[in-house]
Order: C-alpha cells, then structure tokens, then sequence
C-alpha cells in the first residue's frame, strides 16, 4: 500500500470484499426497513382515521423520517474502504460492490440498488477526491458533507420531494446529513481506530 | 445480447424509471423482463421469490403515495407501487439470466475494463456465501459470550474486515502463485467479439422503452 496510485489486485479485492460484507449486511438491514416502512404507513394511516392531515403526517412520519434516519447506513461502506486504501476509486468501488451484492442476494429494491450505489459513491468518492486522498481524516468529513448533498439531491428528484414543503425537506435533510455523520462518519471512524490499534491498518 | 450490454441496457431503463413517471413504462418494462426471463427458462420458484418480496414495499408504497399525493391521485400511487415490481424484475433480468463470471467476463471483452478489476471483483464476489456464513458465525460466537452483536456495534464490521483482509491477501497470493499478472496482456480461451448486431438491439430497446415512457 505504498504506491498511492496504482491499484494492485489485492487492493482490488479487498475493496470489492468490504463492499461484499456491507451488501450482506445492507440486504439484512433493508428487509426489516421495508417490513417496518411498508406495514406501518398503512396502518398509521389506518389507525388515524380519514382526515388528510392526520393521514399525511402519520405516513410521513413512518417513511421520510425513516428513510433520512437509516440513509448512513447504506453510506458506510465507502468510507471505511477509503480511509483503509486511500486509493482513487476505493470508495465507489467499494459502495458499488456493496449494492450489487444486496441486489443479487435479493433485495427489494431490484435495481434501483445499484443507481443508488452509483449516487452514494459518487458522492463520497467526491470528499476524498477533494483532499486529493492525502488527508483520509479530512476527506472523510468533507465525504459526509458531499455524500449528504449528492444523494439528498438524486432523492428529491426520484421520490418527487417537490412536492412537499420547503421547511420539511429541510428537516428531512438535516436528520439526512445527521444520519450519515453518525453511520457513515463516526461510526466508520470507531471501526478504523479499532483497526489501527490492531495494526493491520495504517 | 452481451451480459455487458444487457447490464447497461437495465441500468438506463432503471434510471429512466427513476425519473419518469409513466404507467405505460413501468408495465412493459415488467412484462418485457418476464417474457425474457421466461425465455431464459429462469425457475418459477425465483418469480415467486420476487413477488413474495416485492409485495409488502409495492402495497406499502401504493398507500405512501395514495396518502401522500395532496389530490389523492390513484394513478400516481399505481405509478409508484408498480415501479417497485419493476425494479425488481430488472434486477432479474441482470441477476438470473446469466452467472456472474459470464458478466465479469463480458465487462473485460466487450467494455475493455481493466482486467486487474475485473478478476479482483470475480474473486470477490465469488465469497459471497462465505461472507454470508462468515458474519452469521461471528454473531454467534459473540452470543456466546454474552455479546449480542447487531448492526449499531463496530466490532462486528471490524472482525468481518479483519477476515477480508486474511481473505484478499490469500485469494491475490493464490492468484499470484497461477501467474496472473496485474499489467501484462491477456489472450483468451473464448473469443466473442460484439457484433453489429448486438448493438443495434441495444440501441432499439432504449428506443423503445424512450417511446414507452412517452405514452401517456
């Protein structure tokens, strides 16, 4: 790992396999995300009554606020694959790879996995890239800040945010950005700090 | 058509799915990617798989959108939940009709990705299972000491990275050890270069889903 450019194929592997497990992972963790988000809208909705504003707020409250508050977990396997290779690439291949996985296992999302793969691991890819990946520390805050914007802005078109309140997506972004800090930022830190006082890291 | 070319095509219908609505793209796009599948002899087990799996996200979005659209708008909502019966059936298409190594494989080929990425990706996709059993043992053994390890708990990702770290340094040794070369030429055994044709499929099928989505 100390010619910093060049990709190696056990660099190559190592990436592909860290988004091998976060995809076995994401794939677990999602299946009790729909589960959770799909049966409770109906029936908060249900329970609330027919008036559209109870209605409303219960289904929102069931799936946007979930949906901002699980986002950093299916961040996390970019991040921690850059701060381990800090190669050009590591964190899209990685969050790739990730998404691939949860889609041929299975998951619900069919495709849509792997465009969001692309839309997160651009976004991460972007912090890293700005350090020029020679300050991972940096770069990993910078990548929370870049990795929030870029999916924050890809959901808003494909879910047709458009047509709620501006205070509320706002809000929406705000647990958006806090979610992916607490999943994506510090999360992968403890795993690398815990990594470096193994030494298998540098 | 090409496993590569096919994985594109899926790609960009996929994201002409994710941003434009219409009801006609989504139902030709499901039924296209059955016939295909059917076509490919896939099992009917794997269509009840995804149907199975698809059910409570596609019931569950119909009556996001139904609540949520402001006018109550139930083709707005039919829109939505069929999208997920989409995704799912695209996802299929890329998943069951061809083996992973015979998409790598064409991505080499057809695309002329580096071969150090494709052989490394392969390999790691091949420890799928593995990684699968891998992660379940190791929640097990933390339970055994009284830990119970979800996925809000570092420690499991770090022993899961540590065996990746074991895994790729012996997979590239192995790999190293039957003379593959990271920059070096590689000549191959099968050779099936993209035809005229293959492109031209390509090129009418995103013709056509461009059509469908335009119907209104």
């Amino acid at each position: 790992m100390n010619n910093n450019k060049h990709w190696k194929i056990i660099d190559v592997i190592l990436a592909a396999l860290i988004g091998v497990i976060f995809g076995v992972l994401y794939f677990g963790f999602g299946l009790s995300w729909n589960a959770f988000v799909s049966l409770f809208t109906p029936l908060a909705s249900f329970l609330s009554g027919h008036s559209l504003a109870s209605s409303l707020s219960a289904s929102l409250i069931a799936a946007q606020v979930t949906t901002a508050a699980t986002t950093g977990l299916f961040m996390m396997a970019g991040p921690i694959a850059a701060l381990i290779l800090k190669k050009p690439g590591s964190a899209f291949l990685s969050n790739l790879i990730a998404s691939v996985v949860e889609m041929v296992i299975g998951s619900a999302w069919g495709v849509l996995d792997i465009i969001w793969g692309i839309v997160q691991g651009a976004g991460i890819e972007a912090g890293f890239a700005l350090t020029l990946y020679k300050k991972p520390r940096l770069g990993l805050w910078l990548s929370i800040v870049t990795g929030s914007i870029v999916s924050f802005v890809y959901h808003y078109f494909e879910k047709s945010y458009y047509k709620f309140d501006f205070a509320y997506v706002m809000i929406l972004f705000l647990i958006w950005f806090l979610s992916i800090l607490i999943f994506a930022g510090l999360m992968d830190l403890i795993i690398f700090k815990v990594l470096k006082k193994a030494k298998l890291v540098k | 058509m090409k496993p590569a070319l096919k994985f594109i095509l899926v790609f960009f219908i996929g994201l002409e799915l994710a941003f434009i609505r219409s009801l006609w793209l989504n139902i030709f796009t499901i039924i296209g990617a059955m016939i295909y599948l059917l076509f490919k002899r896939v099992s009917i087990k794997k269509f009840i798989w995804i149907g199975l799996i698809g059910f409570v996200p596609f019931v569950g979005s119909w009556f996001m959108y139904f609540n949520l659209s402001i006018d109550h708008s139930a083709p707005f909502a039919w829109i939505m939940a069929l999208r997920v019966y989409a995704y799912m059936f695209l996802g299929g298409v890329v998943v069951y009709s061809q083996t992973t190594t015979q998409l790598m494989r064409s991505f080499e080929q057809d695309l002329h990705m580096n071969p150090t990425f494709v052989y490394g990706i392969l390999g790691a996709l091949n420890f799928l299972p593995k990684m699968n059993r891998q992660i379940k043992i190791i929640r097990a053994s933390g339970k055994m000491r009284g830990v119970r390890l979800t996925i809000f708990s570092p420690q499991l990702y770090v022993k899961a990275i540590y065996n990746s770290f074991v895994w790729s340094n012996n997979l590239s040794q192995a790999m190293y050890a039957h003379g593959f070369l990271e920059d070096a030429k590689r000549t191959h055994y099968q050779q099936k270069p993209l035809t005229c044709k293959e492109i031209l499929e390509f090129l009418f099928m995103i013709i056509l889903s461009i059509i469908a989505s335009l119907i209104k």
